[in-house]
């Protein structure tokens, strides 16, 4: 019998860490290192999170084919970061301070760090940083062709690219449609999906890093806060667009440069200076401060720019590689309003978005590039859920609640959904704890706070209460697939919250509490393949009620990520006004709990920083 | 090997202070390379660039008289996935 290939493929040292592992071609465990150290968007090697993969696959270092890192870091530092350096002095010395004691210290030993931390002594590879991004979404989308477009802060050089999927066979060649051809060095006979970049546009022009820039100025966290702006956007007007265009130059084939005399990233530690307050009109917001309608108008007209140059690029792109399906990857693809848009605009019949579009993507997208082309591996199916990451038993959960001696009821499959979706009805709130935790930045049922969309006080009551967050932030509806088109303008599934689209006008009062203000919504659809229990939980709550769509936001309190453990989900649920909280099959009851354990609050949210 | 109890205390404060140390070492050389090495170069470098006066290398404001921003991708090395450049 042939040994298994088994790849591992990482990202780190950027932020979001996080470690994938497949096995001849099959994704079999995927986590971010946050969900371990417990350290919002951590960016340290991800050793906690590899260390589970291999737990979870039976195997040790020694079963280990490949390991591929997610990016170039020679090019990004010798070629990017020196050549900005030179470019910016005499100013940027505090930058090249920090730059310097990071690289030579971590960031140029990543072979050295992955073999000392590993003890791993075979092959390591490194792909360029966008096509990792590339892979990540094309490798797994399960498409013949297709157009691919990613977008982010910046890779090596490239901020956003354009590039041509392909997984004909037998022919060695791909070739995109009206031009270039490249060899795929095959040899076999299956289909063998293939990347080639065709465009970029390089740092320090960068949507993401002009999204992020004014995410800075709006006084929310870099890297971390820029979906509250997108969530903000909806109470503005963009009355400051024309203002915005004087940040950014857009052509009509949706390439563009930044103003450089707006942004200091490029020599300072923050991303913007006096000249953008100047022509924006207001110094930056502090943060926590209060939000005026000036940076909601803000928010909206970022958005507006957003959506515009993203609608460009994706229409060139059609053009210089055109394919009835698009692919997109990188931190903007998660801009679900900007893809709703791409998608409404009917260029493209099919849009696949990598769930984990962000930098931990690309531990998927180098695992697959390895994949495909080191071992010229068979083609993946399309990846429809992210299920990937750490399960526990019910004998693990229960020996976590025997341990905290809380009182809990054990309830049969069938027993824990009747219940379940009873207690859902009207305003309870319930920690749901259930199977392998996602990848990725989204709780799509596994790791989820659930509640009744039909409560509009519901949205309060979780922001304020729960989540300890901002009160303008929308919440995101989980809809049973075959209902979709019941309550919203969307005719396909959306497995991962990355569409957004409207609310039917006659259903918006049905489910006030997941319609943002402008009558639209971040819609996650399930069907049972993709996660059985949850599916069957909304289920039974549409047949006591008659409606197929709940509340559905991520089991963490603002700052912290995303539980991972039955541990991690006993002390949220305590240290918030959670009503119930069902972990497996096990049910609590936040009034039954012991008045010694619960709402400790201030200490439990102390240990997260906010974003 | 352990440390004694009794050293631990002492032991201790050397770390920080070797890592402070090490810091305002690190700092200090730094600082040294971004004023000679680093400054020559950057002076060179701005100096050959305005002469062929080819502004967009350096960026500076947003670029005009392009049509494109788009840009060819770094040539591929053939087999280069082992390497990091």
């Amino acid at each position: 019998m042939n040994k298994p290939v088994y790849i591992l493929g990482l990202s780190c040292y950027y932020h979001d860490s996080a470690c994938v592992l497949i096995k001849d071609g099959e994704i079999i465990f995927a986590a971010q290192e946050e969900r371990y150290t417990r350290k919002k968007q951590d960016d340290s090697f991800p050793n906690e999170a590899i260390k589970a993969a291999f737990e979870y696959a039976g195997i040790t270092i020694e079963d280990i084919s490949a390991i591929g890192f997610y990016e170039k870091p020679f090019i990004k530092f010798f070629d990017r970061i020196l050549r900005t350096t030179f470019k910016v002095w005499p100013r940027g010395l505090m930058q090249y301070q920090y730059a310097m004691q990071d690289w030579m210290t971590k960031k140029l030993w990543i072979p050295q760090s992955i073999r000392k931390e590993l003890g791993y002594k075979g092959d390591i590879f490194f792909i360029p940083h966008h096509e990792s991004h590339a892979y990540s979404s094309f490798g797994v989308s399960g498409f013949d062709d297709a157009t691919i477009v990613t977008v982010d802060g910046v890779g090596e050089w490239a901020t956003a690219t354009i590039g041509y999927g392909c997984a004909e066979v037998p022919s060695a060649k791909c070739q995109v449609p009206n031009s270039e051809t490249w060899n795929l060095e095959l040899g076999t006979s299956k289909p063998v999906p293939s990347v080639k970049i065709l465009k970029e546009i390089h740092y320090p022009h960068s949507l993401g890093l002009l999204y992020s820039a004014i995410t800075y100025y709006l006084g929310f966290k870099v890297n971390s806060a820029e979906y509250k702006v997108m969530g903000l956007a909806p109470y503005g007007e963009p009355k400051y667009l024309e203002k915005m265009r004087e940040l950014i130059d857009v052509k009509e084939d949706g390439s563009f440069a930044l103003n450089m005399k707006y942004f200091t990233y490029e020599h300072g530690l923050r991303m913007t200076g006096r000249a953008i307050e100047k022509l924006l009109g207001q110094p930056r917001r502090k943060p926590e401060s209060d939000l005026e309608q000036f940076h909601k108008d803000i928010a909206r007209s970022l958005q507006d720019l957003t959506e515009e140059v993203m609608m460009k690029i994706v229409t060139y792109a059609k053009k210089i590689s055109p394919s009835d399906n698009l692919c997109l990857a990188g931190g903007v693809s998660l801009n679900c309003v900007a893809n709703g848009k791409i998608l409404r605009s009917g260029l493209f019949k099919n849009i696949y978005i990598q769930p984990a579009s962000g930098d931990a993507g690309g531990a998927l997208g180098v695992a697959l590039a390895i994949w495909y082309k080191q071992f010229n591996g068979a083609k993946l199916q399309q990846m429809n859920h992210s299920y990937f990451g750490d399960e526990f038993s019910d004998d693990e959960i229960e020996k976590c609640l025997q341990n905290a001696d809380v009182p809990f009821l054990k309830l049969s499959d069938e027993g824990l959904i009747d219940r379940a979706s009873t207690l859902m009805e009207g305003d309870n709130v319930i920690g749901w704890f259930q199977g392998r935790m996602e990848y990725g930045p989204r709780a799509l049922g596994n790791r989820s706070i659930i509640a009744d969309a039909r409560n509009k006080d519901n949205w309060k009551k979780v922001n304020l209460k729960i989540k300890f967050r901002e009160s303008f932030r929308p919440f995101a509806p989980t809809v049973l697939e075959e209902r979709i088109g019941d309550y919203f303008d969307l005719d396909r599934p959306t497995p991962f919250m990355l569409l957004v689209a409207d609310v039917h006008p006659d259903k918006r009062d049905e489910i006030p509490a997941v319609t943002h203000v402008d009558g639209s919504a971040r819609i996650q659809s399930i069907n049972r393949e993709q996660n059985e229990r949850y599916y069957d939980l909304i289920k039974a709550f549409e047949e006591k009620t008659g409606c197929g769509v709940i509340i559905n936001t991520s089991f963490n309190v603002r700052g912290e990520p995303i539980v991972r453990s039955p541990e991690d989900a006993l002390n949220c649920f305590l240290n918030t006004h959670m009503d119930y909280l069902v972990l497996g099959n096990y049910l609590l009851t936040k009034r039954d709990m012991p008045e010694d354990k619960v709402l400790k609050k201030k200490d439990y949210l102390e240990q997260f920083e906010l974003d | 090997m352990q440390c004694p109890k009794l050293l631990r205390p002492l032991y201790r404060a050397w770390c920080t202070f070797s890592t402070i140390l090490g810091r305002v070492m690190s700092f200090i050389i730094l600082t040294i390379l971004w004023l000679t090495l680093f400054g020559i170069y950057a002076i060179i470098i701005k100096t050959i660039s305005a002469i062929k006066k080819f502004p967009s290398l350096f960026g500076g404001g947003a670029r005009g008289g392009y049509n494109t921003y788009w840009v060819d991708p770094l040539s591929e090395v053939p087999n280069g996935m082992q390497d990091q450049f």
